[in-house]
């Protein structure tokens, strides 16, 4: 699908989730989770993978994918990016 | 038998109908102008606790999950108390799964009274007690 910013991602964390953290701190490579992170648990994910279907119509079903697609902003750019667009002929 | 695990007195369920299987259900409750939190939640101005209509939303939604223990409630967001509920009155609590993954899974909940909706808003259920992390 189509490139989307570090910004839009940055704003969808913060307006779903729980930040331990200011946003302004959030970088490309911070951590969403654990020691040193933004500060986001395993309901934060949750929340997340609803808000990132909702607005992207790309459905994370699977822990194990959702715990590497979100390692940081920038893992999950880069994974929404392989995703095919809802709807895109193959 | 009870709908939930929850002993009788913490019971918040009369009867639950599955709309969409694993995915949409409706539950109700009718609230016994005698429950003991009516005397108190405010005297002589009885009115349902907005804690316990989350609680009626929670146990709703843990039926429709049908998990084989018991689901812990393990967050609350976007409640809105939007009419006051009273006692005598019948709640129609309407509960959808928007996502589940892992050890838990978010719920939208929309309590009516009949066709006016007192509260609204989401929550999410765990399968354990120690899955937050």
């Amino acid at each position: 699908m189509a490139e989307i910013s570090l910004d839009e991602l940055k704003k969808l964390v913060v307006e779903n989730c729980v930040l331990k953290i200011k946003p302004e701190e959030i970088g490309e490579e911070t951590p969403l989770f654990g020691p040193g992170s933004v500060g986001l648990d395993s309901l934060d994910a949750l929340q997340l993978t609803v808000a990132i279907e909702q607005q992207y119509g790309i459905a994370i079903n699977d822990a194990k994918v959702a715990r590497e697609a979100m390692q940081s902003l920038g893992t999950l750019r880069s994974w929404l990016a392989q995703q095919p667009r809802p709807g895109a002929k193959p | 038998m009870s709908l939930t695990p929850h002993g009788p007195g913490f019971s918040f369920l009369d009867s639950f109908e599955i709309l969409e299987p694993g995915k949409r259900g409706r539950g109700r409750k009718w609230l016994d102008p005698k429950a003991p939190f009516f005397a108190d939640h405010f005297p002589g101005n009885p009115l349902m606790p907005g804690v316990l209509l989350i609680e009626c939303a929670a146990q709703a939604a843990g039926v429709l999950w049908q998990q084989p223990g018991a689901a812990y409630l393990a967050a609350i967001r976007d409640f809105r108390f939007r009419k006051p509920v009273l006692p005598d009155q019948t709640l129609d609590i309407e509960v959808t799964l928007e996502k589940e993954m892992g050890a838990l899974a978010q719920f939208d909940a929309v309590l009516r009274v009949g066709p006016i909706v007192a509260t609204q808003g989401k929550l999410m259920l765990s399968r354990t007690l120690s899955s937050v992390v």
